[in-house]
């Protein structure tokens, strides 16, 4: 039976955790830390790097380091939150045909839940390292 | 309920005890009387899956313990030594940065303790990362800063600032370097 994944997914770091017995269990990612950085980088050579990779790379690529993500979620591109946030991130806010906030990265226009389902999909990688099955289910707690 | 009923009844209670669900059908069902030949076949069925069902959990559980074991073996002096780490940053600035009143032997005892220091940690799996003349690689290096070198191709390496080590191929402090970018 598949075990279902607990994910904290935060503006700065992410963490996922698993419930083994009664008691919670934090799952230490590939590089041994107990959360990761919610970042996430698209490099020339088309591949996406995210956590620690990423951030160690931001410096090089500042345009397609994509972080705090989490905060253009569900908001407008005329939203306060966004342009605030678009004044101070090196990367580049769009307008999507909606209306909607969206990033651009590699010459590409991504939604932020796109981007953001990078760093869930390294916590769900994490979580089937650790239980050594496949994840089908999780609980992601609702961006603030 | 007749005396071979209730042992049957607690024998399945044990099998099953990862499911409490079934167990509390068998109970509801047997409320309603003798349970039908059919419903035995289901029952016995749902027993079966919650023993497998139960047999994986405790077969993944105890690979995650040996895992976790030999993580632990593996990680457990990590903390340690990745506080040790500024003593040796700190010898080997002492080195480059010796005063012109140093004698060659004070040159040499800071080199010696250095050197028995790394020794040291290589005894406990710990390597170096000095990436001269490579590219730049956000898995082992942190870059620091962007760099012009025209004798330099872009994407590589052009100063290290700060050595990097690695503990049993996990990264527990990434090499501080400058990239080039012409």
């Amino acid at each position: 039976m598949s075990k279902i994944i607990g994910i904290d997914l935060g503006t700065t770091n992410s963490c996922v955790a698993v419930v083994e017995g009664k008691q919670q269990k934090v799952i230490e990612n590939a590089e041994g830390g107990r959360t990761t950085p919610s970042v996430i980088a698209y490099t020339d050579n088309d591949e996406v790097l995210v956590g620690l990779p990423a951030k160690r790379q931001a410096v090089t690529n500042p345009e397609n380091t994509l972080y705090a993500i989490k905060r253009l979620i569900g908001r407008t591109f005329d939203d306060e939150v966004v342009s605030k946030d678009a004044d101070m991130v090196p990367y580049k806010i769009i307008k999507a045909d909606n209306g909607d906030a969206w990033v651009e990265a590699s010459n590409k226009k991504l939604a932020p839940p796109q981007v953001a389902a990078e760093v869930l999909k390294k916590m769900k990688k994490t979580a089937e390292d650790y239980l050594g099955h496949e994840v089908k289910e999780a609980v992601i707690t609702v961006p603030a | 309920m007749p005396k071979e009923k209730k042992v049957k009844k607690d024998n399945i209670q044990n099998d099953a005890l990862n499911s409490k669900e079934s167990v509390e059908d068998i109970s509801e069902k047997e409320n309603l009387g003798s349970p039908t030949y059919e419903e035995l076949v289901d029952i016995n069925e749902e027993l079966e899956k919650s023993i497998l069902r139960a047999k994986a959990d405790l077969d993944n559980a105890l690979k995650r313990t040996v895992n976790e074991v030999e993580k632990a073996h593996k990680y457990g002096v990590e903390k340690l030594l990745v506080e040790l780490l500024p003593v040796i940053d700190n010898l080997e600035h002492a080195l480059n940065k010796l005063s012109e009143n140093a004698t060659k032997e004070d040159k040499e005892g800071i080199e010696l303790t250095l050197k028995s220091f790394e020794s040291a940690l290589d005894k406990f799996g710990m390597i170096p990362i000095y990436p001269v003349n490579e590219d730049f690689n956000p898995e082992k290096h942190e870059a620091v800063t962007m760099e012009q070198d025209k004798n330099k191709k872009d994407g590589s390496i052009g100063n290290v600032f700060q050595r990097g080590w690695e503990l049993h191929s996990r990264i527990v402090r990434p090499a501080r370097v400058t990239v080039i970018k012409n």
